[in-house]
């Protein structure tokens, strides 16, 4: 590590990232405790390949950081002024700085492993380690995803989706509200609707949050959905319709691991007659 | 995290029943409703026997998975007789979705309410293979006749939960399928159903049976055999008969 090759090496740059980043994996779980101060040494001399012209180099580079975040334990994570609070800010930063510019994609995959190797909760009902450090990263990817002359939408798409796996719908929407209502929507605030497809998979959150959150938005987007059918907007009641049928895609989520499952789902009523 | 007990208990309580309004009133939206009806049972089974492959980032313990499973007991009795409902409103090509919730829902009831489901769909299978019988001694009934679907069904759904039932439901069966009305009635899709819960009965190793008889009570049938059930009727005897 303490002889790295120059940036302009585009043949030794990609195997020496790579195999830094597998040394250190290797390392933190033969001894966690030594190994740790070297974490953070590892994603300096890597994440530098970052700004490599070589497109394989920053391949390289974004799969060798990805090795080392896994390289977090738990102990790491929750210790105060963990190294992973500057290596979070440092990715940060790349995500603006301009020597990053053509990384981006890298970058972006760089902070979904972040996301999944902070996926480790202190109690069992406390907050994630990714929704403690992450949530201005996710802010800002989402920032991002909505301009429009952003070329990597589908890579934004991969970490706001794992943010939603790993954290839940509870804790990404708080950050990243969807304004999907018209009428409540005040100026500047973008739509969200390319959420609405990551929330089918399994994540954390509690089934009361679909009810309080999706139930009511559902009941206004068929309103909507009225409204426009009744007036003749043909297309735009097709969207609502495409976005309520989003919405009821996403319960499937909520159904994977219920932590509250007897509270919401209490009884059906008998009322149903077989047939 | 803001989701207190109090605010869980002051949400919407019948959004199970919203559930149940959903699945009838909007086709487009079923299969979402299907899909989530049917995760919530296989992943709680999955976590319960720790198995947390699909769901990593879930907060529940399999002990918790283990309750949630005897909640899901108390509810499938009711979840039932919704998805029997759909299983019999839906068109035919929907149902092998509904049919895969049913089979879920089945496997963590106890034999107890599986009892119950099968007794509801019993009467059903029983009520409308008469009116069938009825039907069919009229001149003139050449059309696929209502009843006749419904009977039909009722054995579709039979199918489903033949691997939960207890013996006794299963020897009950049995003998209720094995008998003139069912094996030898005027309609195609009552007898191949009829054979093919015999057949499955025996694979299942559900029934005791004395092959003999069985055969010899078969062959009394055959005069009344339709073409369309020749196959199912051949696969009765050779995976389970014969064995």
């Amino acid at each position: 590590m303490s002889s790295p090759p120059p940036k302009s090496d585009h043949t030794v740059a990609p195997a020496w990232a790579l195999t830094i980043g597998h040394a250190m994996y290797a390392y933190s779980q033969i001894n966690p405790t030594s190994a740790t101060p070297e974490i953070i040494k590892a994603w300096k001399s890597i994440s530098s390949f970052l700004e490599s012209s070589d497109t394989n180099t920053r391949t390289s580079a974004s799969t060798a950081l990805t090795k080392v975040a896994q390289s977090f334990s738990a102990e790491l994570i929750a210790q105060k002024n963990s190294p992973v609070q500057k290596i979070v800010a440092q990715v940060g930063t790349a995500l603006e700085s301009v020597a990053y510019a053509r990384a981006i994609p890298e970058v972006l995959s760089v902070i979904t492993a972040l996301v999944w190797n902070l996926r480790h909760r202190a109690s069992k009902t406390g907050p994630t380690a990714a929704e403690q450090l992450l949530i201005p990263l996710i802010k800002r990817i989402s920032e991002l995803r909505i301009q429009k002359t952003f070329e990597y939408k589908e890579a934004a798409d991969v970490t706001l989706g794992m943010a939603m796996h790993v954290m839940g719908p509870h804790v990404v929407l708080e950050a990243l509200p969807l304004n999907l209502e018209p009428g409540t929507r005040k100026p500047g605030e973008e739509p969200k609707a390319f959420l609405l497809p990551l929330l089918s998979q399994s994540h954390p959150s509690p089934l009361a949050h679909f009810i309080r959150y999706f139930v009511p938005l559902s009941e206004k987007m068929f309103d909507l959905q009225q409204t426009a059918e009744s007036s003749g907007r043909q297309s735009e009641a097709k969207v609502w319709n495409v976005l309520m049928g989003q919405v009821w895609s996403g319960l499937v989520g909520y159904c994977w691991g219920t932590p509250d499952l007897k509270e919401v789902c209490a009884s059906l009523e008998e009322s149903h007659a077989i047939y | 995290m803001p989701y207190t007990d109090t605010c869980i208990q002051s949400l919407n309580p019948g959004f199970s029943q919203l559930l149940s309004q959903v699945l009838y009133s909007q086709a487009e939206l079923r299969p979402a409703i299907l899909r989530a009806l049917k995760v919530i049972v296989d992943a709680n089974q999955s976590i319960a026997a720790g198995n947390f492959e699909k769901c990593p980032t879930t907060t529940l313990t399999p002990s918790d998975a283990q309750a949630n499973l005897g909640f899901l007991r108390t509810q499938a009795e009711s979840w039932l007789a919704v998805l029997f409902n759909v299983f019999g409103s839906v068109d035919r090509d929907s149902r092998g979705m509904v049919g895969d919730v049913i089979t879920s829902w089945a496997s963590v009831c106890g034999e107890e309410e599986v009892n119950k489901a099968y007794g509801k769909v019993i009467q059903l299978f029983k009520t409308n293979l008469a009116k069938t019988v009825q039907e069919t001694a009229r001149p003139n009934t050449t059309a696929q006749s209502e009843v006749a679907n419904l009977t039909a069904t009722a054995q579709d759904i039979l199918v489903l939960l033949l691997p939960y039932m207890s013996k006794k439901d299963a020897q009950a069966l049995f003998e209720l399928c094995l008998t003139q009305e069912v094996l030898s009635g005027k309609d195609n899709g009552i007898q191949k159903r009829g054979y093919k819960i015999l057949a499955r009965l025996v694979e299942a190793d559900k029934v005791q049976v004395e092959a003999e008889d069985a055969l010899k009570r078969l062959d009394e049938l055959v005069a009344g055999l339709l073409p369309a059930a020749k196959k199912v009727r051949y696969r009765s005897f050779f995976c389970g008969f014969v064995s």
